[in-house]
């Protein structure tokens, strides 16, 4: 456990310089007007000189060590467009809490409603709660979420008298933003966890269970749920860091200053320092959320050994 | 197991309802709300020149001069001024006014070194708008950042002096009869030399060199709302990068009685233009973006259609139709053909005279095109001499041939320009059709609806054996630079922002060197004339500077201006329109084309209920009355 | 952006699932496999390694003796093979038992085939096409009627023939990517099964690029790359291949040294016999079933695009755009026809890919042959 654990973590690490390495040199290959604030204004020489200055003339591997050097420093370098002058650590500083807190209870929604819906519609395969479960998930599926979205807001804040936009102070306005947030997951986990149980259903184990008498809603709680539940415990820290990145519609359409929008909002600006330290968060966090859910398989699932698994997951 | 869940979610909401109960809460100060989508980059006033970026300062920051509801000017920071008799020297008495911090506390003393601060800054780090030095003709502002700062021309030669602690004192290059109307920009707001040693050694800024500026001026962009002081109506009491900001009044400005909204609050929504509207109908903003299609839609609703009017034009931006005289575009659009096409004047006035520019404003503004349309660069309503418009001189009336508003819109004329210049092209070697590239930029809505328009128009009326209009995508990122810079069009809708209350300010899009076409690069000799003779005119006009001669100073830009239309070098458009939904009188405010005047609340208050159209033309003919009334 | 995480996430799932059930799949088969060898054995059909295996002093045989190579013969194979099943003829009955999914199947081709025929049919605007009334004003917004089928937009561009010209390059975007995934997915997968050597170095590779984000990989290309529809292409192809690769590569792994391959080997069946008869049939399925995902996954994966900024302009029509531009109108009820007919045929498009891919690889399970 401990050496699979070491390896993994340093193989990370590599993913992680390697992805750094490659977005930082294909970077350098996009319009230098990502590096100023008015560029229109500016004539040649001043943006010569400018690039000496941040150090862009430089050969690319000189610019890469100095990178990784400010890096190690906890330092992702200055906003040069989107909020020039500003620290990039102090941008994100302001916006992680908010979708840190958004994240956690929307995957708290999307457990408490989508493994009791998963369960329900695997109990009762083939009839009517099932069908209709099924229609929410392929709805869910299917509508583009930037259309559901915008209908929630509208129609659920005039049905329940809400304010539009989310604001920090009043809690009553986190209601739909988490509700949306979670919509994707709860479908994402009753489909699978509806899928998991059926499979499990037909194990031997359920058979001598019933043939020994015990009574099926026991098997269904106590035996089939437990056992299903394990693949998708893998998926948990994924889908928390994917509901912090990924909230992009939901905080753009109710003023959330959170992370979500800060890369939309950072592309249109052509931030090229915001973009490089963006996208380097978000493989971090996606990678320790693939590290934390094997990890959590592990621990849950003893039958689950690291040694044998090898390179291939 | 349903009815579990059914009461966990209910439980829930009950939680979160009681929850509410404690916080929001309405409150009874006169708020003005709005959605923003435009991100305010940074606070630093001096080293910026977006609207997005300009809302906060022009509330929160006083200027020497100010402007009334009419545009006439007001002492602002400066109780008074005079000039010297040669009218080089412009001397300012500042007021006694104080600076307060984001609380609203007094913080110090607005002194005339601060306005000196502030332009040090702006000329030595070459600032965003520190153009405007040199177009108010402020001595030894051209002189570029280098030369300051490597001390090859000292500061003090610079035309920018605190005389004492209340006396400013500017000298310039040449009189300037528009002076004070370049003082209302970012540039010549004051700045605290407190405040810029926050971020540097300000007081050792003597030996800055140009590294050292800026880092100075990087630190200086990512000013706080804590460190920044204010002396204006407002002060920002809350700032949220991305969030919202806060602005309150300001009860010891010196003008507090003229300030009647306590608080402006804005807060950032990628989505405000979806939003904005429904927020403003249900009473959560006093105002919302209407575009032309919501306008439409809402004129339509019996509960809407009292809830938006027209946007107050302004001629602050003027759209003009640029030729394109030094083409660098593909060689399949046939850019030496463009070439012997666009030197021929018949060929130009064709285009000029063809174009049913009505109808193209019509694209995006269907309801009020013919109150945008202009027949000269220099918009209506921009400058006036002896109680006339410039637009309403003689001299542009003799050019027009149209009928109705648009001047210049014949079609029998175009089709006889059109015959004289097919058989002078033919003649001087050009291919048939010729081809015209037009290219639009894809984030501005509409734009590529309105060359398909024009091409349509165009081609229907002269015929496609005579040209072939080509509408072409350009890019989305840095449209600008890659495509009119680049001089990368055949034909294309320009515009020019003015920056201070002369003629000459538009006559800037044209000077040598300029990027609208470049018909200063022309090698034909007929074009080479008219060009020559244009630049002349325009030289002559800047030379009549004596205040009392304004009029014919404007009649001489007028005959200026006069040559470009009449050669057909540029063809005029018009200003931007839309429509708009708030809960203000945009006359009450103060007005002025250029500048940060018509950002400010300043003298605003909020209606009870939204104006409609019907009340915004009634406004409209009044504030026109009154305009007319003080200028006489 | 949530979304299309998770369904990358569900696609993948979806598959380690299959390949679970794959494998059992395979142990099944074998199991019959190796009771066939019985039945061959109990009736004493006469091979070399029944032959060899009477033989009672084998030990002292040398290999060749032992064991030559069979010459196929049809007919032996014929009389040991199912003469009453048939792989694809069962899947496509058990496929036609799933009411629903035939039904979508049956919309979804009506509207593929409708999509391609759109333009050949008479009255079909230019979907760039603006137009004007006698005033030389743009027939902007007007609702649908019978001269305009779904209503003109803002520019005053028929919405019906934009819409279906969307479709068609949306779901060209999507098949294009869907085939991009499978030729480079299936070509690395069995380089990496059959070359040992390789093994290792792609694994590596592998590891490394699973762990980055697909959106991120997709908004970050859409941004450095010209803003047209290869970009698109492109970004979408260049992270999706990674898990067909994998999939294909442990199935060769897999199947490679199967008891029924090698035996098969043994009888002298040809290769492509092998690879038609012994691989295909579960490989296919799932490639199937994963390119069927593919199709709406691009198109959200384009709406997501447009949405950001990066997508395709105006000119060039696709469901992404459309619903975009439609949104923007979102908050004028009497224009929200522009939003809502697009939304549907994008959504019929991904409900029925959904579905038929589910109810194709339920069906192509041969356990669930009856």
């Amino acid at each position: 456990m401990a050496s699979y654990l070491i390896k993994r973590v340093l193989r990370s690490f590599i993913t992680l310089f390697l992805v750094c390495t490659i977005v930082f040199c294909l970077l350098r290959m996009m319009p230098i007007e990502g590096y100023f604030n008015n560029f229109d204004k500016m004539t040649p020489e001043q943006v010569e000189r400018q690039l000496e200055i941040k150090g862009l003339k430089d050969p690319l591997p000189t610019q890469l060590l100095r990178f990784y050097n400010e890096l190690l420093h906890g330092d992702l370098g200055n906003s040069s467009r989107y909020r020039p002058g500003i620290a990039i650590t102090s941008i994100l500083k302001e916006r992680i809490p908010i979708s840190m807190l958004l994240g956690t209870a929307a995957l708290a929604v999307a457990l408490l409603l989508g493994l009791p819906l998963g369960r329900l519609m695997a109990r009762c395969k083939g009839r009517f709660p099932d069908h209709l479960g099924t229609v929410f998930i392929v709805l869910i599926n299917a509508v583009p979420a930037v259309v559901y979205y915008l209908f929630i807001q509208m129609y659920g804040t005039s049905i329940a008298g809400l304010p539009l936009l989310f604001s920090r102070d009043n809690l009553v306005t986190y209601v739909l933003p988490v509700f949306s947030l979670a919509l994707g997951n709860i479908a994402y986990y009753a489909m699978w966890l509806r899928r998991y149980m059926i499979d499990e259903s037909n194990k031997d184990y359920v058979k001598l269970a019933t043939a020994k008498g015990v009574n099926s809603k026991e098997i269904m709680s106590k035996q089939i749920f437990r056992n299903a539940f394990v693949p998708l415990i893998q998926y948990i820290p994924t889908s928390f860091i994917l509901t912090i990145v990924g909230s992009i519609y939901v905080e753009s359409l109710y003023s959330i200053p959170g992370m979500g929008g800060l890369l939309v909002k950072c592309i249109q600006s052509q931030d090229n320092t915001l973009v490089q330290a963006l996208v380097l968060i978000y493989s971090a966090l996606s990678i320790v959320g693939l590290i934390v859910g094997d990890v959590l398989m592990t621990l849950i699932d003893p039958r689950i050994s690291f040694a044998k698994k090898g390179g291939a997951r | 197991m349903k009815k579990k869940i059914f009461v966990v979610f209910l439980s829930l909401m009950l939680m979160v309802s009681l929850l509410a109960g404690c916080g929001g809460g309405g409150s009874d100060v006169e708020e003005y709300r709005s959605l923003y989508s435009s991100d305010v980059a940074t606070l630093n006033y001096l080293n910026t020149t977006t609207t997005a970026d300009m809302e906060i300062p022009a509330n929160t920051q006083e200027w020497l001069i100010q402007y009334d509801s009419l545009g006439n000017v007001l002492p602002g920071m400066a109780e008074s001024w005079t000039t010297s008799e040669d009218g080089l020297v412009w001397t300012f008495t500042i007021r006694d006014a104080k600076w307060y911090n984001n609380a609203g506390e007094e913080v110090g003393t607005v002194t005339a070194q601060d306005f000196v601060n502030a332009a040090e800054y702006a000329l030595k780090f070459d600032a965003a708008a520190s153009y405007m030095f040199p177009a108010a003709k402020i001595k030894n502002s051209s002189v570029g950042a280098e030369a300051l700062v490597s001390g090859e021309v000292s500061w003090e030669d610079v035309g920018i002096k605190a005389i004492d602690e209340k006396t400013l004192e500017f000298t310039l290059e040449a009189p300037c009869p528009y002076f004070l109307s370049c003082l209302t920009y970012g540039c010549f707001a004051p700045m605290s030399a407190d405040v810029l040693n926050q971020f540097g050694d300000w007081d050792n800024r003597a030996s800055f060199s140009i590294d050292d500026w800026n880092a100075f001026s990087e630190a200086l962009d990512g000013i706080s709302c804590e460190q920044l002081w204010y002396c204006g109506a407002y002060y920002l009491s809350e700032y949220s990068a991305g969030e919202r900001y806060c602005m309150k009044k300001n009860p010891s400005y010196f003008e507090a009685d003229q300030v009647y909204i306590e608080a402006l609050t804005y807060t950032y929504n990628a989505e405000a233009s979806t939003l904005s509207g429904e927020m403003y109908q249900r009473g959560e903003v006093e105002t919302a973006t209407i575009t032309s299609t919501m306008a439409k839609s809402w004129s339509e609703g019996e509960e809407t259609k009292d809830l938006f009017h027209p946007m107050r034009v302004i001629p602050d931006y003027s759209y003009f139709f640029s030729f394109e005289f030094d083409p660098q575009f593909d060689a399949e659009y046939e850019p030496e053909n463009w070439k012997i096409a666009v030197n021929n004047e018949n060929f130009r006035k064709s285009i000029m005279h063809g174009m049913n520019r009505v109808g193209a404003i019509r694209i995006t503004d269907e309801g009020n095109a013919e109150g945008l349309i202009q027949n000269t660069v220099t918009p209506a309503n921009f400058v006036a001499a002896d109680g006339t418009d410039y637009v309403d001189q003689q001299i542009f009336k003799d050019l027009a041939v149209g009928n109705g508003v648009d001047a210049y819109f014949n079609e029998d004329l175009a089709k006889q320009y059109r015959d004289q210049a097919k058989t002078e092209l033919a003649a001087a070697g050009a291919t048939f059709p010729i081809k015209i590239l037009m290219v639009y930029n894809p984030n501005v809505a509409d734009w590529d609806s309105e060359c398909t328009y024009i091409e349509k128009q165009l081609e229907d009326l002269l015929g496609t054996d005579y040209i072939d209009i080509i509408v072409e995508q350009g890019p989305t990122q840095s449209f600008l630079s890659n495509v009119r810079r680049a001089n990368k069009f055949a034909f294309m809708k320009t515009n020019y922002g003015c920056d201070y209350a002369d003629p000459l300010t538009y006559a800037d899009p044209f000077g040598e060197g300029n990027s609208y076409g470049r018909f200063d690069l022309s090698e034909d000799p007929a074009t080479k004339a008219i060009v020559e003779e244009y630049y002349a005119a325009i030289k002559r006009a800047d030379a009549i500077t004596d205040p009392a001669m304004t009029a014919e100073r404007y009649a001489a830009f007028a005959e200026a201006e006069a040559i470009l239309i009449e050669h057909a070098l540029v063809i005029p458009c018009g200003l931007d329109g839309g429509y708009t939904a708030a809960k203000v009188n945009p006359f009450d405010g103060q007005y002025a084309p250029f500048g940060v005047s018509t950002l400010r609340y300043k003298g605003q208050k909020i209606l009870e209920k939204p104006m409609n159209t019907e009340e915004y033309n009634a406004a409209l003919e009044a504030w026109e009355k009154a305009r007319a009334e003080a200028a006489k | 952006m949530n979304k299309f995480s998770v369904k990358d996430h569900l696609s993948k799932d979806l598959e380690s699932s299959i390949s679970e059930k794959i494998k059992e799949t395979v142990e099944t088969i074998e199991a019959q496999g190796s009771a066939s060898a019985g039945t061959e054995d109990t009736a004493g059909e006469t091979g070399p390694a029944g032959a060899a295996a009477e033989t009672p002093d084998r030990e002292h045989m040398s290999e060749e003796e032992l064991f030559s190579f069979a010459a196929y013969d049809a007919r032996q194979s014929e009389k040991l093979g199912y003469q009453e099943y048939s792989y694809w003829r069962s899947t496509f009955r058990t496929f036609l038992h799933n009411r629903v999914a035939v039904c979508f199947l049956v919309i979804m081709c009506a509207l593929l085939l409708f999509t391609f025929i759109q333009p050949l049919l008479p009255n079909q605007a230019d979907p760039n096409k603006i137009f004007f009334d006698d005033n030389g004003m743009a027939r902007s917004n007007l609702q649908p009627d019978s001269e305009f089928l779904f209503g003109t937009n803002n520019a005053g561009q028929d919405l019906w023939s934009r819409i279906w010209s969307g479709t068609r390059r949306s779901l060209f975007i999507g098949f294009v990517v869907a085939i991009a995934e499978a030729v480079i997915g299936i070509t690395i997968g069995l380089l990496w099964g059959y070359v040992r050597k390789l093994d290792f170095l792609f694994t590596e590779i592998w590891n490394i690029f699973d762990n980055v984000p697909q959106t991120i990989v997709l908004v970050l290309l859409a941004y450095i790359m010209k803003r047209n529809m290869f970009t698109l292409i492109f970004a979408m192809s260049i992270t999706g291949w990674l898990s067909m690769a994998l999939f294909i590569r442990n199935q060769v792994l897999m199947i490679r040294d199967r008891d029924y391959n090698l035996a098969s080997r043994c009888l002298g069946t040809p290769i492509y016999r092998i690879i038609m008869k012994n691989l295909l049939p579960y490989i296919v399925s799932v490639i199937m079933l994963r390119m069927a995902l593919t199709i709406p996954g691009a198109i959200s994966n384009e709406v997501f695009v447009t949405y950001i900024g990066l997508g395709l302009p105006p000119s060039a029509p696709s469901l992404g755009n459309l619903v975009n531009a439609g949104r923007a109108l979102m908050m004028s009820p009497n224009l929200r026809y522009q939003l809502i007919f697009p939304t549907i045929v994008l959504s019929i498009i991904t409900i029925s890919f959904y579905v038929i891919g589910n109810a194709f690889s339920d069906s192509a399970d041969p356990r669930n042959h009856h």
